[in-house]
């Protein structure tokens, strides 16, 4: 799934590999041109934005039109992406959309002193689900307008 | 997206201001209100028509001090064009705050320019929308501004 | 199972209230489990001093409906004399002041409960107040347990009181806590004046050193005697012999003690030492004075045993503070406690029904993308099976729910008010059978008596029975639902029983039909997860009642239950 110098339009960070799945398909349903990645765990996502590690060969100009981020990851936690997103300039513009099944107070507070755009809470049923990732891909790919120069 | 379905009250505290409407034009802002009323949220928006005076609402100063500021309402919709003091300085102040840089800022503003739009961004606006010409679809996208960050956004417990 | 609508029964009820009421029926799970589960009561009074909303819990403690508590001015719904008590509260409330406070208030039973309440007054943006917000809360045990507290203190008080000395307990910073009246007497000071003085104040400029270090003693190494003159407040000066002993209460030390009046034994002393001058010269007295010296001798042993004596009752008040003290750290180590493992139950059911539902997600959206992708390769029997993977994935969500209910039950905390049955079966009823318009169901209400129970529990118990007619009548053109009580002619209590005229069961099964899980028909026949009669009969159960069942293959079923083996009314 590497995209050497292209762009991508949506980063999706999410380590269960059901979740994974069923929203990708929401986002390729509407627009198959869509240009999609997936990563399953907080060092990846930051190797693959930062095009450090694996990613090195990579360019760094992604400004994908929004990252969906879930907080439970293995290796680097969720807070953790968000803050380094947030905190480097090539990065910080990009829109952020925490989706995650957390609805502690904690982790939305956390999220929003991070400078997270948006915190969406993943329903538990399947058809408020697939909604729900709907209206994030309405909002964010069509409505929503990024920085051209993330 | 159903259109047309008012928002269902007890999603939303009761009393409380929901949505900040900082909006010079008075064309724009009757379309707003249009929609918003009509997705059942009478009493939950303030309109505010000047830089100055949003800061003062958000502050909880001058005109607006008796204003319990424990109401932290869950969007301001922020146009740039603005007497006073303008949209983007509005934007830039509310975000350095402590008590109000948490709050879910949406600029909706007619500029499309990427300068505005990065500007925006860099002082940490939420969210960068255009509103466009035609007012049916102008009213569709407030309606799906609403929605999303009254029903699908999460904030922290007030 | 979830909630129906509540229809509004009577034209007064004001919209807001019938909007209010709509809403909470249609909150989003949990919001309104939450709202509704208690133990604490919750309300919304308008700044007019009406019930805008009110919990279930509220309710409950009322004995009354929303409908009729909406709408309705708090003395209204309190009753004359409760309000008198709220009313200063209430009118603190209304502007602007958070209160908080412990009253008894008649229930509508008409015992006397102890409620811990807090208003909370709500302001607009102009600062203008609306309303107010009550949380409140039954502390009748802890109360209970203050009051024991509160005689055993005046049994301590009287035993304090009938000491022959002078008692005190003052903390580091000399601040008097507690005194015996004789300490005000022997002193001279009102009760006022000596909760203001420092120890150190009943004494000479040149004893106050050596009081002083016998007190810091005390506090170092845990007691200390030391003898020094009393002085009152007229000025008059006393011998005493003073006793202080250290004693911690919660982790913090003070200085309990008692003194005795030494005045006898110095004269004796000092007459003796004058004496033994004036009889230098004469052996003969000075004899006979030595005789004297004996019984002196005698007479501080007596002082002596007096100051054992004192010691001893010292000792025995330290023990029933410290008493009083443990009794006081167990009744809260033991609420501490039952709210900890009420907490641990609910993160782990709430997490056990988290985990057990994201794979049910995963089933029911990939079932769906697979009807979405593959549809010109599926045929109708494809189709089908897909819809069955669909259907019972959201039949083990509504299992985890009502396994979640049921386990939350058990935690619950009964809220006992009086239950008008006929009414309650009538409006349960009328919910129910508007979700099956196309049948004809009849229901008939014999004659019964009031109950005594947890509303919100009970009415469950006659949703899930009805519930359980309608439904076991499906194949009879009309349904017949009776409910009644029938009197006991040997017990003190009669039971009320659910009837109906749908498909019965085999008697033999009979002691299944309670177990969680157990089902007498088949799924495809009647849906239902098996949960339901479980819960009723641990509502029956934990209300002291009994629960049994009657039926017939295809003669239909009678449920009778029992609440509370006691006198009927």
């Amino acid at each position: 799934m590497k995209n050497q110098n292209d762009t991508v339009d949506i980063v999706i960070i999410e380590d269960d590999p059901n979740d994974a799945e069923l929203i990708t398909r929401v986002f390729r349903k509407h627009n198959l041109a869509n240009k999609i990645i997936l990563l399953e765990d907080g060092a990846e996502a930051l190797d693959f934005l930062f095009a450090e590690g694996k990613y090195a060969q990579n360019s760094t100009v992604l400004s994908p039109k929004v990252v969906l981020l879930d907080l439970k990851l293995p290796k680097v936690n969720g807070i953790e992406v968000l803050q380094r997103i947030k905190s480097d300039e090539r990065t910080k513009n990009i829109p952020v959309v925490v989706l995650t099944s957390s609805s502690e107070d904690r982790d939305i507070k956390a999220a929003y002193d991070l400078g997270v755009n948006s915190y969406v809470t993943k329903p538990i049923k399947f058809d408020d689900f697939a909604q729900v990732v709907s209206e994030l891909r309405l909002y964010w790919l069509l409505l929503n307008k990024p920085s051209e120069s993330a | 997206m159903i259109i047309n379905e008012p928002i269902p009250v007890e999603k939303l505290d009761p009393d409380q201001i929901e949505i900040v409407i900082v909006e010079d034009s008075s064309k724009v802002a009757e379309l707003i209100l249009r929609v918003v009323r009509r997705l059942n949220l009478a009493g939950r928006y303030i309109l505010i028509k000047d830089g100055g005076e949003a800061l003062d609402y958000l502050f909880a100063q001058t005109n607006y001090v008796n204003a319990a500021v424990r109401r932290t309402p869950r969007v301001v919709f922020l146009d740039l064009k603005l007497p006073g003091i303008d949209g983007l300085e509005v934007l830039r102040r509310v975000k350095l705050d402590e008590r109000t840089k948490n709050l879910p800022v949406v600029v909706l503003s007619s500029s499309i320019q990427e300068n505005d739009i990065k500007t925006a961004y860099d002082l940490g606006v939420n969210s960068y929308v255009t509103k466009p010409n035609q007012s049916e679809e102008l009213s569709s996208v407030v309606e799906e501004l609403v929605r999303y960050w009254l029903l699908l956004n999460k904030m922290p417990a007030r | 199972m979830s909630r129906p609508r509540q229809p509004t029964r009577r034209k007064q009820v004001k919209p807001e209230a019938v909007q209010q009421t709509a809403q909470r029926q249609s909150l989003p799970h949990p919001v309104g489990l939450v709202l509704d589960a208690g133990p604490t009561l919750m309300a919304y009074v308008g700044v007019d001093g009406r019930y805008r909303w009110a919990n279930q819990v509220y309710e409950r403690w009322f004995g009354k409906f929303s409908e009729e508590i909406q709408g309705r001015h708090v003395r209204e719904i309190l009753g004359e004399e409760a309000w008198q008590v709220v009313r200063p509260y209430v009118e603190r409330a209304l502007c602007g002041e958070t209160i908080t406070y412990e009253q008894a208030l008649p229930k509508q039973d008409g015992h006397l409960r102890w409620l811990r309440a807090t208003y909370t007054p709500d302001c607009d943006e102009t600062g203008r107040i609306a309303g107010f917000i009550v949380h409140a809360m039954d502390i009748g045990e802890y109360k209970q347990s203050e009051d024991n507290l509160l005689r055993e203190k005046a049994f301590s008080e009287s035993a304090i009181n009938s000491m022959p000395g002078i008692f005190y307990l003052f903390d580091r910073n000399g601040t008097f806590l507690r005194w015996n009246h004789n300490f005000e007497e022997v002193s001279g000071y009102s009760s006022q004046e000596i909760s203001a003085m420092n120890p150190l104040d009943f004494f000479n400029p040149e004893d106050k050193g050596i009081i002083a270090n016998a007190i810091n003693h005390v506090f170092t190494e845990g007691q200390v005697q030391v003898e020094a003159s009393f002085v009152s407040k007229s000025g008059q000066s006393t011998s005493y012999y003073f006793t202080g002993l250290r004693m911690f209460v919660d982790g913090t030390p003070y200085l309990i003690g008692s003194g005795i009046d030494l005045t006898g034994r110095k004269e004796a002393e000092e007459t003796q030492r004058a004496t033994l001058n004036i009889l230098e010269d004469f052996d003969e007295e000075r004899q006979n004075f030595q005789l004297i010296q004996k019984a002196t001798l005698n007479l501080l042993e007596d002082m002596h045993e007096e100051r054992n004596q004192l010691d001893q009752t010292q000792r025995a008040l330290l023990n029933i503070l410290e008493d009083i003290d443990v009794e006081r750290t167990r009744v809260e180590q033991a609420k501490a406690l039952l709210e900890a493992v009420n907490k641990e139950l609910e993160a782990f059911s709430y997490s056990v029904s988290h985990d057990l539902r994201a794979p049910l997600r995963a089933i029911s959206g990939f079932a769906q993308a697979v009807v979405e992708d593959c549809e010109p390769q599926l045929d109708e029997e494809g189709k089908r099976f897909l819809g069955l993977i669909q259907q019972n994935a959201h039949r083990m969500g509504q299992l985890i729910d009502d396994l979640l209910s049921f386990s939350r039950l058990g935690r619950q905390q009964l809220l006992e008010s009086r239950i008008d049955m006929e009414a309650m079966v009538k409006a349960v009823f009328k919910e129910l059978v508007a979700l099956a318009p196309d049948r004809k169901i009849k229901l008939t209400v014999h004659p019964a008596p009031p109950a005594h129970g947890d509303k919100a529990m009970i009415r469950q118990v006659l949703a899930n029975l009805i519930s359980n007619a309608i439904k076991f009548t499906r194949p009879r053109e009309e349904a017949l639902i009776e409910f009644g009580y029938r009197p006991e002619s040997d017990a003190k209590v009669g039971a009320y029983f659910v009837k109906d005229n749908g498909v019965g069961f085999d008697m033999q099964y009979v002691d299944k039909l309670f177990g969680v899980f157990q089902r007498l028909h088949s799924v495809t026949a009647f849906e239902g997860t098996g949960v339901g009669l479980a819960l009723v009969y641990r509502i029956i159960t934990r209300h002291g009642g009994r629960i049994w069942a009657e039926g017939q293959v295809d003669q239909g079923a009678t449920f009778y239950f029992t609440l509370q083996e006691r006198e009927v009314e």
